[in-house]
């Protein structure tokens, strides 16, 4: 089974760049912005973490279903998902994810 | 008795009932994790070759396919002779439909059980949930106690979870670029382990994050759908409670609170 990786990356890369010009144009909240995202990174992470987390039971107690192969299919579809959001997680976290890694930085620097 | 114990169950307060409760999911999924009950091939993978699909890759024919992925390898008991393995009669082969044997091609190099396995026997559920939980739960108390600086500890976790998301996306990302191009290579099963073991790792961080930024989190929710918490709910509650005792108007600390 092939896993299409520009479905969910499309409408995820487009929405994120509507609610952001949206955002900066000043026509939506910057807290709706964020809010949103985050709501969409919560939702992506249940579903992963939902359907690997079955995918494993069923893996190690050797059970096979009928939903296994679409579970899997949606496991690696919302995965994908998952790290785009991540990344838009990151770019609206900017400041603080760069002070994150600035300190580690700094510390190897003096090392 | 009976009684005793409702008692007891009903002084706890909800939320660490609720705590508790969702301390034990590592538990249960670990003691429903188990090996005993493998049968068949999980993911429906008929003569998966060497080195298999999967980390539970298992040869114990060595006849260069996954036994879990042989319909009737893991029912009955080859015995060779001279070379060629032979099948009980009485049992149902499905060999027939199987499209991707090559007997001919059987490597004898694939006899050890469990090679195929990446780092280890299985999944460590339990162990990392344990390990990630006590470091939470022991940087936390660190840092209630003031010995450890609040920065430093969202620190630890958030970089933490970033190189548990990072490892699984990116492991993620070569097991789709794998399946796609149908390429298999002797490290697959290694992948699959890693992306497994590091999902482990994102998801239990990811908790802690959740933890972590909970107010953040309750302010989402109130942006996007107007949820109030349980606190605001009570302070209301409060206020109208001192507006009905008598007081037109409730405190000043309260109102200030409301707002």
């Amino acid at each position: 089974m092939a896993y299409d990786i520009l479905i969910p990356s499309i409408p995820v890369i487009a929405g994120y760049l509507i609610t952001y010009l949206l955002y900066k144009n000043g026509l939506i909240k910057k807290s709706l912005h964020i809010s949103l995202w985050n709501f969409i990174i919560m939702v992506a992470f249940l579903i992963t973490g939902g359907a690997g987390f079955l995918l494993l039971i069923l893996l190690d107690m050797g059970i096979t279903v009928p939903i296994s192969t679409p579970l899997l299919y949606w496991h690696v579809e919302f995965g994908v998902t998952l790290l785009l959001v991540g990344i838009f997680h990151f770019h609206i976290y900017w400041k603080s994810s760069r002070y994150m890694f600035s300190r580690m930085k700094k510390r190897s620097e003096r090392t | 008795m009976k009684k005793r114990l409702i008692g007891a169950l009903a002084s706890i307060p909800v939320k660490k009932r609720l705590i508790g409760a969702l301390a034990s999911i590592p538990v249960v999924a670990a003691l429903a994790a188990s090996d005993s009950c493998a049968l068949s091939c999980p993911y429906g993978n008929v003569n998966d070759p060497y080195p298999g699909l999967c980390p539970r890759y298992t040869d114990l024919n060595g006849d260069g396919l996954c036994d879990l992925s042989q319909i009737t390898a893991a029912a009955t008991a080859p015995t060779s002779t001279g070379g060629q393995t032979t099948q009980d009669p009485n049992t149902v082969s499905d060999a027939g439909n199987q499209t991707h044997y090559d007997g001919g091609n059987a490597s004898a190099t694939t006899t050890d059980p469990g090679s195929g396995q990446g780092f280890g026997d299985g999944y460590h559920i339990l162990p990392i949930s344990i390990i990630l939980i006590g470091g939470y739960l022991f940087t936390h108390f660190l840092f209630s106690k003031g010995i450890l600086n609040r920065q430093k500890h969202r620190r630890i976790w958030n970089l933490l979870v970033t190189a548990g998301y990072v490892g699984t996306g990116v492991t993620g990302i070569l097991l789709i670029l794998m399946i796609n191009l149908g390429v298999r290579i002797v490290l697959s099963p290694s992948v699959i382990y890693l992306h497994v073991e590091l999902a482990i790792v994102m998801v239990i961080g990811t908790l802690i994050h959740i933890h972590i930024h909970w107010k953040s989190v309750k302010k989402n929710f109130k942006v996007l759908f107007g949820f109030k918490s349980h606190e605001d709910g009570d302070k209301k509650e409060d206020v109208n409670k001192v507006k009905t005792s008598g007081r037109e108007k409730p405190p000043v600390s309260l109102n200030k609170r409301l707002q």
